[in-house]
């Protein structure tokens, strides 16, 4: 293994690359090249390091740790110099220093507990020797040389590893059950279809620690009895995608995948399978159906995967999270991995933090923690100084939560009787601003829209749901639309195939239940409180008005009058609410009803 | 045995069974819309759900399996709603208008249901945008209006034909049926098979020719034997007024699932042939009107005034085993003439019956299809000749069944198969030779030559050879292409290797009722040599080149056909003939199975059968006919085909 004084990590951040990181990296050898010390310095890709909108192309200089942003070409010269000749950060590039490992979630160091993301930036993705470093695929070892399958199964269990694909199926039990399934051969699938809107984590571990995946598979595959495996992958994901086969790669050259894995009789195989982008094939029914070359439909269960999946073998199918947990618990044990979370729930979970919240990013919390601390303490509080409406958590088919349920200490079983779920760990909060039944309408919308079509309660009942909450939503909302909402929600939760259909009205369900004077005052008073549905507004414009005439020239549709320095007026008739005049007006002098 | 209850009465099913089966057996009626018994449980309509004691939601009772101490509701507050829910959402997503459709009144599956129901209106509104409709097709209409997406069809299309023309398009409440990613029926791959538009619950797929000819129950159901070649499909043939409107598979048959092919299907109703309504005689070069007394005294002259020895009789395959045998006894046994033969030169019956002299019984059932993970198939086109034997194969998983073909031209199930071997050309006894090795050995020394001169697909080839050694259940399927006497010595090593690697051999004979004939002694392939007075017992079969070529060597020419047809320009005296639907008759199955053709429609009266007019015959020549085919049938097929 060569040694290096330094190492630079390249962020290759999709955002990263499209504003130039390739060149950037290229220029970067060059300049080492020029400069006679290219084999003094390590240059590897990394995911994401710092915001790429704001900071991209970005780099990462160990082991200084030296974050420099927004780089162009010329730039590279004068930072080489300044950097690894003289020695000194260059500071016209640099990053405000901050402590880099906190950099995308600004947690407090004491609210965060790294397990799946501890190595994400910390090594190259590309090179399996850094995984190897930070005692990669010692678990494997361990496996392989001096555990039984049942021995593994049983470790499994007793840590209390719940599937991070969201329903929370202890993952030993699963194991064991495909263990016992009578059949030959057995599959282990890994569920990468990660497609929830704004939640990225899997991606993360995939692009930036894709062999604690690998091994995590390889042990599973060991206690079920699997030589093949499967990971399915959404193709948005192109970088995981081939950091992952990489990876696949270079672990079949170290001997660690493929026939007689470190010179036992076990072999085991994985392939990379890409998904087309459908919604309803990370349930894993569909997915299994998907590899199989089918329409990606879930298929009704029992059977499960577990006796009847791939090709109608017996098959083990987790998630990336998942999978990833595996070789931590075998290597560094049970009371380590038990002592983290709650009683149930064992270990940490990641979460996509998104929306109205000040720091949006991942986060890997213990579980147990409450919304609060994530919302408030990690995530800094609403945006703008504004109020905490609801959060919702788990995706689409996520559930909204109101101000009484922050202090829920969150896991499996407290998110589910909140009327809420785990799902794959998205987190979307919403401020005051939000309007409820267009937050309903919106999730449903993409709901239906993802609905795979085959069974009736979901293909048609989503449908109807979304026609009702268009029309409460436009105005032309009538009284007996609450309990048409409240009859088709029940109905489609308890009839549905799969967990798309059964999970589809919940967005529904909790704003009904939470916000039920929302939905009254759209329908009864024809009045948008939040001032989000555009039939139900009307733009005025006040007192305030100089008469700089800014709005009459920007209104697309010519609906304000008035002369220069006079009050304006806005024709109601005319107006399609666009909303720009509120938002170039320089005075306040718009207001919106 | 699991025991259970339903609705609190006990009942006991197999295991494995399902809870709808339960439920059936405890004598209770679930709702079902996208279940049908011929496909695997689908659980999509969710109209069966039912509720069983422990289960958080509602299961759905096609897929559920019963289990020991199962309690099971099917008629509760919940499973009401979820029934009348999902009713509701269904009526509400198309055109369901009842009064306009062509499948109502207890044909429509939804209709029922909702009936079953007690629904007498819409809760929801219908909001739906039109269709078109898809007339693009020949035989069937699609009208996605009427489409309840249950995909029947399409797993009908999958699993049971393994045709995979029909499929879904597009996600979500815009899930729409298509053929080929879109393209009009008529344009597509479809085979028009019909059994999608069989099995449809609703007025989505409709049939052409009996739409609005009325309901199930104003049609008269005949079962009987499909003749249209000798694989013995059953089906059930639908009548009105003596007038014939459609044909359906008889889904509760075993075998084939009740699947029928074009052939069996649409072309008897198809029937576009001019009908011959009375005996006439050839004067002064025109063909004229005669009785049958007249008709019947011309022939006995004209057989009388020649030495018997030089006349000649043939007859059509796809006559009954009666008239085949009452021919044969007519002819052959007491007018002894020179030859007794059948059209056409298939020799595939006549082989079998020599193997069966040295082999014994060695011949399978067709049902061995079923179960088979290889097959080898030496001469047949399945396809195009055997459709629904052909069904059998093409719906093997595509991936995992092993597939050799030896035929004389490209083979149309080759491309189903990612394992296979495919030899165009008549090389049988190499390709034989050649599994035969590796399955002994493992491998074999020839095999680089024999796949280099061959021309195979090398990869694929040893692929497939690879895997002879794992076969479990092959068949091997012989076709009327090597199935000749010319080939009998190469036949009889086949059937020794297929004796000692235990695969199942199946000799598919050609005319629908050849088997019978050959056993019957009756000429196969025969040399329509010159004749003084020759008789031709066509009835409704179509008139082959080889046939008519044949026929112009023949002096005095006695046809009886159902229609004017190149035979009938050709003929001096010809007899009107009834056509299949109009007699009863037994026929004989490439498989030894005896079937009976029950008559569904009633015949002109001027139309008669061969054995009619044979009666008539030996009347006026003084003779008894005796037609004791059963003996000679059922005693000879048990030496050839196993039970």
């Amino acid at each position: 293994m060569a040694y290096y004084r330094s190492t630079i990590l390249v962020s290759m951040d999709p955002i990263c690359i499209e504003k130039g990181a390739l060149q950037i990296k290229e220029q970067i050898i060059e300049e080492l090249k020029l400069q006679n010390i290219l084999d003094e310095v390590q240059i590897l890709d990394t995911p994401r390091i710092g915001d790429p909108e704001t900071e991209g192309p970005d780099i990462l200089v160990y082991p200084e740790g030296s974050h420099y942003i927004a780089l162009t070409p010329e730039s590279i010269h004068p930072l080489v110099v300044e950097h690894f000749i003289k020695g000194r950060e260059l500071q016209q590039y640099a990053a405000k220093m901050r402590d880099l490992m906190d950099e995308e979630v600004r947690a407090p160091k004491e609210k965060e507990v790294r397990v799946i993301l501890e190595n994400i930036g910390v090594i190259d993705p590309r090179n399996i020797e850094d995984y190897i470093a930070v005692d990669g695929y010692a678990a494997l070892a361990k496996v392989l040389t001096g555990m039984t399958p049942e021995g593994v199964i049983q470790t499994v269990i007793d840590s209390k590893l719940r599937g991070r694909g969201g329903a929370g199926f202890p993952a030993g039990l699963k194991w064991k059950f495909a263990h016992q399934a009578p059949g030959s051969p057995k599959y282990m699938v890994c569920n990468a279809d990660e497609g929830d809107p704004g939640a990225f984590m899997n991606r993360k571990v995939l692009e930036g620690d894709p062999h604690s995946v690998i091994e995590g598979m390889a042990i599973g595959a060991y206690a079920v009895g699997s030589n093949q495996g499967y990971v399915y992958c959404r193709a948005e994901y192109p970088i995981a995608v081939s950091t992952l086969n990489i990876a696949i790669k270079q672990a079949k050259e170290y001997g660690l995948l493929g026939k007689n894995i470190l010179g036992t009789d076990f072999s085991f195989d994985l392939e990379v399978r890409m998904g087309a982008g459908a919604f309803v094939c990370g349930e894993e029914t569909a997915l299994i159906a998907s590899i199989e070359g089918s329409r990606g439909e879930p298929r009704v269960r029992p059977p499960f995967p577990a006796t009847k999946g791939l090709w109608g073998k017996p098959t083990n199918i987790n998630n990336v999270e998942t999978y990833a947990n595996v070789p931590k618990i075998i290597h560094r044990g049970l009371d380590w991995y038990t002592s983290l979370g709650s009683e149930k729930s064992k270990g940490t979970k990641t979460f996509a933090l998104a929306g109205d919240v000040a720091h949006t990013g991942l986060i890997e919390v213990p579980f147990g923690m409450t919304l609060r601390e994530i919302i408030f303490d990690i995530g800094g509080g609403i945006k703008d100084g504004k109020g905490y409406k609801a959060v919702q958590t788990g995706g689409p088919m996520g559930g909204c939560l109101p101000t009484k349920y922050l202090d829920l200490e969150v896991d499996y079983e407290t998110l589910g009787a909140a009327g809420s779920i785990m799902g794959s760990g998205g987190m979307v909060v919403m401020d005051e601003d939000t309007c409820m039944v267009d937050i309903a309408r919106f999730f449903m919308e993409f709901t239906q829209e993802e609905s795979c079509g085959k069974c009736v309660p979901c293909r048609v009942g989503t449908r109807r749901i979304l026609e009702i909450l268009e029309r409460i939503c436009a105005g032309e909302g009538i009284p007996e639309d609450i309990p048409m909402l409240r009859s088709l929600c029940d109905e489609i939760k308890q009839d549905s195939l799969c967990g798309l259909g059964q999970g589809a009205p919940n967005p529904v369900v909790s704003t009904l239940e939470h916000f039920l004077d929302e939905y009254e005052a759209h329908i009864y008073e024809k009045r948008c409180p939040a001032k989000v549905c555009r039939n139900l507004i009307t733009y005025n414009i006040t007192e305030n008005c100089t008469g700089c005439t800014v709005c009459a020239r920007n209104c697309p549709v010519n609906a304000i009058t008035g002369e220069r320095k006079q009050l304006h007026v806005i024709d109601q008739d005319a107006c399609i609410r666009c909303g720009i005049c509120f938002q170039v007006c320089n005075f306040d002098a718009v207001e919106v009803n | 045995m699991i025991k259970l209850t339903v609705n609190e009465l006990p009942v006991e099913v197999e295991s494995g069974s399902t809870v709808l089966e339960a439920v059936q057996k405890a004598g209770f009626n679930v709702p079902t819309l996208c279940y049908h018994p011929k496909l695997v449980p689908y659980g999509a309509c969710r109209l069966c759900l039912v509720e069983v004691e422990g289960a958080k939601t509602l299961q759905p009772s096609c897929t559920f399996p019963a289990a020991e101490g199962m309690k099971v509701h099917t008629d509760t507050e919940k499973t009401k709603a979820a029934r009348h829910f999902v009713l509701s959402m269904l009526f509400s997503e198309r055109n369901h208008f009842c009064m306009y459709c062509q499948d109502t009144d207890g044909d429509c599956d939804l209709q029922q249901a909702a009936y079953d129901e007690g629904m007498n209106h819409w809760p929801i509104t219908p909001a739906y945008k039109p269709f078109y409709v898809d007339t693009s097709h020949p035989d069937f209409v699609l009208d996605n209006n009427r489409c309840i997406i249950c995909r029947r069809c399409v797993r009908t299309c999958a699993e049971l034909v393994g045709n995979h023309t029909l499929g879904i398009e597009e996600r979500g409440s815009a899930n729409i049926l298509v053929a080929d990613g879109n393209v009009p029926l008529g344009e597509s791959t479809c085979i028009s098979c019909g059994n999608c538009v069989q099995v449809c619950p609703t007025g989505a797929l409709i049939d052409r020719r009996s739409m609005y000819q009325g309901r199930e129950t104003d049609l008269t159901h005949t079962n009987s034997i499909c003749m249209d070649c000798s694989v013995g499909c059953y089906r059930v043939v639908k009548t009105r007024d003596n007038r014939l409107v459609r044909i359906d598979g008889d889904m509760d048959a075993t075998f084939a699932d009740g699947l029928l092919c074009e052939m069996g299907r649409y072309n008897p109703v198809k029937e576009n042939r001019v009908r011959v309504n009375e005996p006439l005689i050839r004067r002064e070069g025109k063909l004229q009107p005669i009785s049958w007394d007249d008709a019947l005294n011309v022939v006995s002259t004209q057989l009388k005034a020649h030495d018997s020895t030089e006349i000649k009789a043939y007859i059509s395959g796809r006559q009954s085993i009666e008239n085949l045998s009452t021919f044969q006894n007519f002819f052959k046994d007491n007018y002894k003439v020179g030859q007794t033969a059948l059209f056409g030169h298939d020799e595939s019956a006549a082989v079998s019956i020599e193997l069966a002299r040295e082999f014994g019984a060695f011949e399978s059932d067709l049902g061995a299809l079923e179960e088979a993970d290889a097959a080898v198939i030496l001469g047949a086109d399945l396809v195009d000749d055997y459709p629904v034997a052909g069904f059998m194969l093409k719906r093997k998983p595509g991936e995992l069944f092993n597939m050799v073909l030896v035929t004389k031209e490209e083979n149309k199930l080759a491309d189903n198969f990612s394992n296979r071997l495919v030899s165009v050309g008549e090389n049988y006894e190499q390709i034989i030779n050649l599994l035969a090795c590796h399955k002994t050995a493992g491998s074999c020394e020839e095999t680089d030559q024999i796949i280099a001169e061959e021309g195979l697909a090398a990869r694929r080839a040893y692929r497939l050879l690879e895997s002879v050694q794992t076969w479990q259940h092959p068949v091997i399927i012989v076709g009327k292409d090597f199935a000749k006497l010319e080939n009998l010595e190469t036949l009889k090593k086949l059937i020794r290797y297929s004796q000692e690697v235990g695969a199942k051999v199946i000799i598919m004979k050609g005319d629908t009722n050849s088997f019978a004939a050959s056993l019957l002694g009756l000429e196969v392939n025969p040399e329509m040599g010159e004749s003084p007075v020759a008789f031709y017992a066509i009835g409704d079969g179509h008139a082959c080149h080889h046939a008519v070529d044949g026929m112009k060597n023949g002096g005095f020419k006695i046809v009886q056909t159902s229609y004017m047809d190149e035979f009938a320009e050709l003929a001096d005296v010809i007899l009107p003939s009834k056509i299949w639907a109009e007699e009863e008759g037994h026929y004989l199955t490439t498989d030894g199975r005896i079937e009976l053709n029950r008559q569904a429609l009633i015949p002109g009266v001027q139309q008669r059968s061969v054995s009619e007019v044979l009666a008539g015959l030996a009347e006026k020549s003084g003779f008894s006919l005796q037609s004791d085919w059963q003996a000679v049938v059922t005693d000879k097929i048990s030496s050839i085909v196993l039970a």
